[in-house]
């Protein structure tokens, strides 16, 4: 026996398991509270002595001990734990360990999604995964992100993923009531292999999120509360706008406005310069609160969890609010054969939204009023709802814009309430040593309550009132409005499932066969109020309601409701077989039925097959030290899609897509009722995605980690609108086409790291895909479809095009002889009166094709930090922001550019802006003048940090301290001179820019 | 393994009884079988086609392209930017106006044609309703005319050339995968007098049940009208005159006068033996901005405070200003001068520095100061002929056979009844002198009512006129301000635009089908 002072000393290391590092696993020093977890690469730093003994563990892996010996990195290779708690593990249908599976999926764990300070879980996935295209389309704070994986499949279908929560396939998109800090990984499936196993959702991709539950085991409970404190503000534009002295110069130029026949001194004299986005968007700020705790012990775990989210958004109005509860509990008989768990979340949000985003409603749009708002005004003017009717009157109208904006800022309030709960629920019975039996009840129930008032006497409503202008206090009618609708979606999945796991030698096959029945109902019951007394109105309470008389028929209440019900039933079977972990094959077949066809076409057949060589484990590869792992995988197989319609799941279900039908309408000539006749698609089916995928998983000199995929993906019996002949009674139609789309890419995922010290580690990741979408097969029109958007713009989807290129002429610049538009016509030459045949298709596209993110994360003793940057490359949308700033129409009533102070004269012909009077701007929208490159590379997340010391905190409860400092978007690198390069639409205007946030946040574990 | 075995039962209970929940569940649907049974069910769906032909795009598209309509003080880019920039003589196959004219024709045709498919099974069905479907099936074939005459007037480039191409005979109904080919002027006209034929053969030889007001069915004087008009938009002038005359003489509709003319226009409040053969009706019920006719120039009502995004153009407002005697049309069309809903007229227009905020002619015709856009109150109706049309058609007539005096008369038995003094007849002694004359009597009695276009597309050439007449303060440096709408950047001599472009969304499903030339 020696003795010895006990010194404690910084021990690193990283833990892997068979397919690379782990990140979140918890390191805890045995019998004491110290602990950490590993981060992102799996790398974790402890202060322990020698003697001490590490303990590693981790949901769904084997708890792994290690003693303190005479080396500082103690690093540990964890075993899966299928085996022992398979059960346990929810993930898909199927159960399987890293090295055994085949499919190409991208995970992301709770360490990357915890405590950023986006509302909405997708949004922080955002340059994450390597081919999946996430855009927050809008600053609303937890609005819904588009996703796109792997390009889009369908043309007018929809392209949302299946989300699949606790083992429960949802099409409920709508996360801004899920609290992101519950979630434990989120994993992509992209390749056939996966997503076949939701067969009749899966074309898009799969998304399965797994909310947190602590592994069964030695008795314990711990507990953690995180909160952080963010600012958040506008990100701001490149354009260079015209303040009001130069505005009304422009004014006088043009001929119109105020400006009109001012002097210099007259203008020089005005001395009110407003920029109204300073009006209309302000810096907000958000909170977040997050308290959990997790006990377990031999044969129960669960974990507990309360959240509180309030995120204003930078516009006026605009914010959410949220409160989450938690319990995922879970555990096994005492014997082992029965294993259970049954998570149950609860969300309620309130959520302030604002109108008519994206439309030109002068009195109604903030955005519009910030952008284009004339500067010489001021807010301070602002007098009321009267009065802004009164400016409105005696003004050219448009000019009040930003007054009947203001106005209704103060008159108008709107808010949608939701609860959402969802349970998943998973029951295994063991009922021999090779057959297990299991059976999953899920529930999502989700409530909205909407409410949107225009008070009484506002200005909107005296504008729109039955006696305009005059308010019900001085003798006018009674005006003003109030919705409220209600709506309920109650989504309920079971799943009975046979499965055979069986061992004989070398051989290890796992099946099962499978039954799924999937059923989705939404109520909605809508009232509007018109008529409301000013005296007693209380927005949101039925108070000051005008009831309809004999003299006023537009008084009271109308209503309107509406169910609609999807059904889905599956039956499928899946098979896994193994060789010595060496030779991997799946295999998947689904049969689908789908309430949303008629009987004759309502049943989908789906397939996939999957193969795996776990090179590294052949001999001849013994030698290839520096390999530590090699897999190749491959798999073919289709996937359907049944939602018609772009929208919700309910899109499309009535009138029904498959048949001619009627429908009643009233007041539809004369006062009598009509039938409104919609016209169906006899033979509407699935559509179908065919895919295969070649993949490559690596990991070598233990520094280097990371897959490659290729992968095609082409959609049959596309969804179009059907381009039809107006005799037919309609513009398209609705259905499967012979026309298809595919996607062909490569997707890398990377990480390497750079340093791997004692003290100090520092890992590199990349992800990138490039994705190539084609369109082929359309027989109409020469295999062309054009089709123009609600602002105007022309788009073309072509055989051998991709989808939606816009059509355009292509813009030369000025002629400096008379300050026209010049464009380049069919045969190359600069023509001033373009016509339709010297419109070409652009090869653009606002879908990138190269898109992605990278960054670091470095430790250092107790700091850290990390960044992820995404990049999107080889997007092109109009820029219809900027194109208005440069419309001589909007000249004496919105803003313009201050480069239109530069427009061609006669004696300034050397300019690219056009004279303002142009004979030919009206050409600008159908050429790609004011088409840009969307092209961007952000700083998406940037966070330092810092975890103090275990040693300040012995003697005290707390185990865990961490400080963390972090921005989102915090600049932007992009030739996109709008507020956000951000974004998934093929032209943008008046839309609400996603904001930077900055936010401040700790983390204690106790 | 015995409780296995149940288990496994117990699933394949459950799946076997549960395919039932993938039949469709369908409230508010109704199918064929359901809603073609009764001549209740024709009527709703003869409802629905006159609904969709309630289309305003004809009027406002007419308006602003000519000399009836010019950018408003409230203009918000309406008409002079993008594919819709109309005031600046563009137009292109994606433009809104020619998609709208063509698919609210057609989709509304397409329905006409499952009324007709459907009448012989009612028919058979309830005998007792014979009579009644009988009226189903004239009002059915007097739309299809118009609307057949419609597409001929806006997208046939020769409409008395029967050679030259029109659209699509929707003589039936058509599957979605059809591409039916282009049909010829002839052949429109044959299905188009065939149809009107049918009808009046219809009313005039059985006793149909009446309809509520004979002035917003398509009825017997309709189906008359409509062949005085498509003869005289073929040239073939007499034949026009016999059913001109034959409307005029026989309808019992009279000429509204002066004073009557606010009760036609502004509050269509005449009977309906006043003044109109056939307009679409609309109901309190209906009022929606996205559909109203005002709405069509004004974004709230038709006022000045009303947010007139397109006004009445100065030059018609001197028309009517000038002309000899008090001529009721004026305060018609324009909303007389007042305080803030009237118009504001500014003498010195022409020298106006800011002439788009001093000079401010608010449109007024379609329902007057009565028209709102607010839930639930007064909207006009769509006047689509009115009797005086028919005089104007005589007056054609009377000018191709070389009669200028009769064209003199016809026009002044229009005008008696509008000016509060009848003024003197016109003195014509020649025929281009005549033709403008009957030409300008159109602008001014059927202004905003969709005729300016056609007209001038008929009659530019006889008329002897090749630009529309606009006022240099609606378009030049010194007025408005869009030197683009120059009436000199339009010349009609073989101007390709009288026909309008055939829609993108009709080549896209129908490629073959071909465009008018020009485009």
């Amino acid at each position: 026996m020696q003795f010895a002072f006990a010194q404690e000393r910084t021990i690193t290391g990283t833990v892997s398991d068979a397919t690379g590092p782990v990140p979140g696993v918890n390191v805890t020093v045995k019998g004491t509270k110290v602990g950490v977890q590993t981060n992102f690469d799996g790398t974790y730093s402890i202060k322990a002595k020698t003697g001490d003994v590490l303990v590693y563990s981790f949901v769904g892996m084997t708890d792994t001990s290690r003693s303190v010996g005479t080396t500082n990195v103690v690093n540990v290779s964890m075993q899966d734990s299928a085996k022992v708690l398979a059960e346990v593990v929810v993930q898909g249908y199927r159960t399987g360990t890293k090295k055994s599976a085949i499919a190409a999926v991208a995970t992301v764990a709770a360490a990357t999604i915890e405590n950023r300070p986006n509302a909405n879980v997708v949004n922080t996935l955002q340059g994450q995964l390597a081919g999946v295209n996430i855009t927050s389309s809008t600053g609303q704070p937890g609005a819904k992100s588009t996703v796109i994986i792997r390009g889009y499949g369908t043309i007018n279908g929809n392209t949302d993923p299946l989300y699949v929560i606790d083992g429960f396939p949802t099409n409920a998109d709508n996360f801004r009531s899920i609290n992101p800090n519950d979630i434990e990984s989120l994993t992509v499936l992209k390749d056939a292999a996966a997503t076949s196993q939701y067969g009749n959702r899966g074309s898009n991709g799969v998304i399965l999120i797994t909310t947190k539950r602590p592994a069964l085991g030695e008795a314990k409970s711990s507990f953690r509360y995180s909160s952080n404190f963010g600012v958040i503000s506008l990100q701001n534009p490149k354009y260079d706008y015209a303040n009001a002295n130069e505005t009304l110069r422009i004014e006088r130029n043009f001929g119109n406005g105020r400006g009109a026949g001012l002097t210099d001194a007259q203008i020089n004299a005005n001395t009110t310069d407003t920029d109204w986005v300073n009006v209309f968007f302000k810096q907000a700020t958000s909170v977040t609160h997050n308290l959990s705790f997790e006990t377990s012990s031999e044969n129960m775990s669960s974990f507990t969890s309360f959240g509180y989210t309030n995120q204003d958004g930078v516009l006026e109005t605009t914010g959410l609010q949220r409160f989450n509860l938690r319990n995922n509990t879970g555990g096994k008989s005492a014997n082992g054969k029965f294993t259970y768990q049954v998570a149950t979340g609860f969300g309620y949000s309130k959520n302030n939204e604002a109108t008519n985003l994206g439309d030109g409603a002068i009195n109604r749009n903030y955005v519009l009023g910030a952008f284009l708002g004339l500067p010489y005004y001021s807010p301070d003017e602002y007098q009321g709802s009267a009065w802004t009717y009164d400016l409105y009157n005696n003004t050219p109208g448009l000019e009040a814009t930003p007054f009947m904006l203001i106005d209704k800022l103060k008159t108008y309030d709107q808010e949608t309430s939701e609860t959402r709960v969802d349970v998943a629920t998973d029951f295994a019975y063991k009922v021999s040593k090779d057959f297990t039996l299991r059976t999953r009840v899920n529930g999502l129930f989700l409530e909205n309550r909407f409410f949107q008032a225009e008070f009484p006497n506002s200005f909107n409503a005296l504008l729109f009132s039955s006696t305009p202008g005059v308010s019900s206090l001085e003798g006018g009618n009674f005006n003003g409005i109030e919705d409220i609708n209600n709506r309920r979606e109650f989504n309920f999945n079971n799943l009975y499932q046979v499965a055979f796991n069986k061992e004989i030698g070398k051989h290890t096959i796992n099946a099962s066969v499978n039954y799924e029945y999937n059923f989705a109902t939404t109520n909605t019951d809508n009232q509007r109020q018109r008529g409301l007394d000013p005296i007693f109105f209380v927005p949101d309470t039925g108070a000051g309601y005008v009831n309809d008389n004999a003299a006023n028929d537009f008084y009271g209440p109308t209503g309107n409701a509406s169910r609609l019900r999807n059904d889905l039933l599956s039956y499928f079977a899946l098979a896994d077989y193994d060789f010595n972990n060496k030779y991997g094959l799946s295999g998947t077949f689904r049969r689908d039925g789908s309430s949303r066809f008629d009987k004759d076409y309502r049943w989908g057949n789906f397939w996939s097959i999957g193969g795996r060589w776990n090179i590294d484990e052949e001999a001849f590869m013994d030698n290839a030290t520096f390999i530590n792992q090699l897999k190749l995988r491959a798999s073919i197989g289709t996937t359907g899609n049944q939602r018609i319609v772009n929208g919700t799941v309910f899109a499309g279900v009535i009138p029904p897509a498959f048949t001619n039908s009627y429908s009643l309408t009233n007041n539809t000539y004369n006062g009598g009722q009509g039938y409104g006749f919609n016209f169906g698609f006899p033979e509407a089916q699935w559509e179908v995605t065919e895919q295969y995928n070649i993949g490559l998983d690596f990991d070598m000199f233990k520094r280097l980690r990371g897959t490659i995929d290729f992968y095609n993906k082409k959609t049959i019996d596309l969804f179009i609108d059907i381009p039809t002949s107006a005799a037919f009674g309609a513009t398209t139609l609705r259905g499967n086409s012979d026309a298809d789309v595919t996607n062909r890419g490569l997707e890398l995922n990377l990480a390497y790291d750079l340093i791997q010290k004692e003290d100090v580690l520092l890992t590199l990741r990349f992800n990138g895909s490039y994705n190539k979408n084609t369109v082929g097969g359309i027989k109409s029109n020469n295999g062309q479809i054009i089709t123009t958007d609600t602002a105007g713009y022309t788009f073309i989807t072509q055989n051998g095009g991709s989808i939606f290129e816009p059509y355009v002429y292509k813009y030369l610049g000025v002629n400096p002889d008379n300050g026209n538009l010049l464009f380049e016509d069919a045969s190359g030459n600069p023509t001033e009166t373009p016509t339709s045949f010297d419109r070409k298709a652009t090869g653009k596209n606002f879908v990138p094709v190269y898109q992605g993110g990278f960054g670091f994360d470095f430790q250092y003793k107790g700091f850290f930090a990390a960044s992820t940057f995404t990049y999107v490359l080889d997007a092109y949308r109009f820029d219809t922001d900027e194109e208005n700033l440069f419309d001589i129409g909007n000249i004496g009533q919105f803003r313009n550019s201050r480069q239109m102070l530069n427009a061609w004269t006669s004696t300034n012909t050397n300019t690219d802006v056009p004279s303002l009077d142009a004979t030919n701007l009206p050409s600008t929208g159908d050429s790609d003048r004011f088409l840009r490159d969307a092209s961007y590379l952000r700083l998406r997340n940037a966070q330092v940090g810092y975890r103090v010391p275990a040693k300040l905190l012995r003697g005290t409860f707390i185990n865990s301290l961490a400080f963390t400092l972090q921005g989102e978007n915090l600049f932007t690198v992009t030739k996109w001179k709008g507020f956000d390069a951000e974004s998934n639409r093929t032209s943008d205007f008046y839309q609400y820019p996603t904001p930077k946030i900055y936010t401040f946040g700790v983390d204690i574990k106790f | 393994m015995k409780k296995f075995i149940c288990y496994l039962f117990i699933v394949a209970m459950f799946v076997s009884c549960s395919e039932e929940v993938l039949d469709p569940f369908l409230p508010g649907v109704a199918f064929e079988e359901q809603a073609t049974r009764t001549a209740a069910d024709l009527n709703r769906i003869l409802n629905n086609s006159q609904a969709i032909m309630t289309n305003r795009t004809e009027y406002s598209f007419t308006s602003i392209f000519t000399d009836e309509a010019a950018p408003g003080s409230n203009n918000g880019g309406q008409g002079i930017a993008g594919t819709d920039a109309y005031f600046l003589y563009f137009l292109v196959p994606t433009s809104a106006a020619p998609d709208a004219i063509w698919q609210s024709n057609y989709n509304a045709m397409a329905r006409v044609n499952l009324v007709l498919q459907n009448v012989e099974k009612v028919t058979t069905n309830f005998p007792a309703d014979a009579n009644l479907v009988k009226r189903i099936t004239a009002e059915a074939k007097i739309l299809r005319a118009l609307a057949h005459l419609k597409i001929l007037a806006y997208f046939a480039p020769d409409l008395t050339n029967d050679a030259s191409l029109a659209g699509i005979l929707a003589n039936r109904t058509f599957a979605y995968n059809e591409t039916p080919p282009r049909a010829t002027v002839g052949e429109f006209y044959e299905l188009i007098h065939q149809d009107l034929d049918d009808a009046i053969a219809l009313y005039t030889t059985n006793t149909l049940p009446p309809v509520t007001n004979n002035s917003i069915y398509p009825t017997l004087n309709l189906a008359r009208a409509l062949k005085a008009r498509a003869y005289a938009y073929k040239k073939n002038y007499v034949n026009a005159e016999f059913w001109a005359d034959q409307v005029i003489s026989s309808s019992g509709i009279t000429l509204a006068t002066a004073a009557q003319l606010p009760a036609v226009f502004h509050t269509h409040t005449s009977t309906a033996t006043q003044e109109v053969i056939y307009k679409f009706a609309r109901t309190a019920q209906q009022n929606a901005q996205a559909t109203n006719l005002h709405n069509g120039w004004v974004s709230v009502a038709n006022a000045r405070n009303g947010s007139p995004f397109y006004e009445v153009s100065r030059s018609l407002y001197n028309v009517l200003r000038n002309a000899p005697g008090v001529d009721a049309r004026k305060d018609i069309i324009v909303r007389p001068e007042g305080p803030t809903t009237g118009s504001l007229v500014d003498p010195a227009y022409a020298t106006s520095i800011n002439v788009r905020a001093t000079d401010i002619l608010v449109p007024f015709k379609h329902g007057g100061a009565g028209a709102r856009t607010s839930a639930s109150t007064f909207n006009p109706g769509f006047i689509q002929v009115r009797l005086s049309e028919m005089f104007l058609i005589k007056a054609e007539c009377r000018a191709a056979a070389s009669d200028f005096t009769g064209v003199a008369l016809a026009l002044k038995s229009i005008t008696d009844r509008r000016f509060t003094t009848p003024p003197a007849l016109l003195v014509l002694t020649s025929p281009q002198q005549a033709w403008k004359a009957i030409l300008d009597e159109r602008r001014v009695e059927l202004a905003f009512e969709g005729h300016r276009f056609i007209d001038i597309k008929r009659l530019y050439a006889v008329a002897g006129i090749n630009n529309f007449d606009r006022d240099p303060a609606d378009y030049a440096v010194t007025g408005l301000n869009f030197p683009g709408a120059n009436p000199a950047n339009f010349n009609f001599t073989g101007n390709y635009k009288f026909a309008l472009p055939i829609p993108q969304s009709e080549i896209n499903a129908n490629a073959s089908f071909g465009q008018n030339e020009g485009y």
